[in-house]
């Protein structure tokens, strides 16, 4: 797996909190709303969003619910819960605190490149 | 068959969760795949185009099942607990508390029948009216509960 896919995979429990936190979302929504806001970065295979939208309805931070829709198949909006909302601010705090921290070490890596160091 | 029919087809040979959830797994699954063919074709595409690029987009059928069964594999462990639970009843009702009822005098002679029925008919109703989202554990249960029955006759 390459590093970026990697932290990719570990970023997904908080982008689905943070977007479903906006607005109740059905997975495809969830898929499309990813990839339009980060610009195609987040273009994962779509058939694993839902085992993670899964876990986490099962680990009681989201709530399912089917809405019938007028013209095709029904769909199942996820609903962020109260533990959802709590582990959502503790979990951006924390990639907040990893990704300032990464950066700072980060800028030794911008010094190597342009021949400061 | 469609390509998304097909697909829906091998993603529930590959499941392996119980009845309930595979449903639901698919019904979620095939409101997307459609989704994202509709749109494709709004893009231009073909019908099978579209499929197929839906397909291809939602990722490897064997995949996605594999994380799934990940995700739901308690319900397969609940099946055989609730298969269990027949025999595991009935057995200790019989080697351990009847023993220890009569050690304390308060039991006299063989277990009666009807103690034994009742057991064992609550036995039997137990995972069929509390766990009846698995599919599995149904012949396991069966094979457990007659049993449980051949032991209340001994």
């Amino acid at each position: 797996m390459s590093p970026a896919r990697d932290m990719r995979k570990g970023s997904t429990t908080v982008l689905i909190l943070s977007l479903v936190a906006e607005r109740p979302m059905y997975g495809y929504q969830i898929a499309k709303e990813l990839e339009r806001r980060s610009d195609g970065y987040f273009d994962f295979k779509e058939g694993t969003l839902y085992p993670a939208l899964h876990r986490m309805e099962k680990g009681g931070l989201l709530r399912g619910e089917w809405q019938v829709v007028a013209e095709g198949p029904s769909r199942k909006y996820y609903h962020i819960t109260e533990k959802g909302k709590r582990a959502l601010v503790d979990v951006a705090a924390e990639w907040t605190t990893f990704s300032r921290k990464i950066l700072a070490i980060l800028e030794n890596v911008q010094g190597v490149k342009s021949g400061t160091m | 068959m469609t390509e998304i029919q097909t697909y829906l087809r091998e993603l529930r040979r590959h499941l392996s969760v119980d009845a309930i959830t595979e449903d639901e797994i698919l019904r979620e699954v095939h409101s997307h795949l459609e989704e994202s063919a509709t749109a494709l074709q709004a893009e231009g595409f073909s019908v099978q185009e579209s499929q197929r690029l839906a397909i291809e987009h939602f990722g490897d059928v064997r995949e996605v099942a594999r994380l799934m069964r990940r995700v739901h594999s308690s319900s397969v462990n609940e099946a055989i607990l609730a298969s269990c639970l027949p025999v595991a009843l009935t057995l200790s009702f019989k080697w351990i508390v009847l023993p220890l009822l009569a050690s304390m005098g308060h039991w006299q002679g063989n277990p009666t029948p009807i103690i034994f029925g009742a057991l064992a008919i609550l036995a039997l109703l137990v995972p069929g009216l509390t766990m009846h989202r698995w599919r599995y554990g149904y012949a396991a249960w069966a094979f457990f509960s007659v049993i449980a029955i051949a032991e209340i006759g001994t």
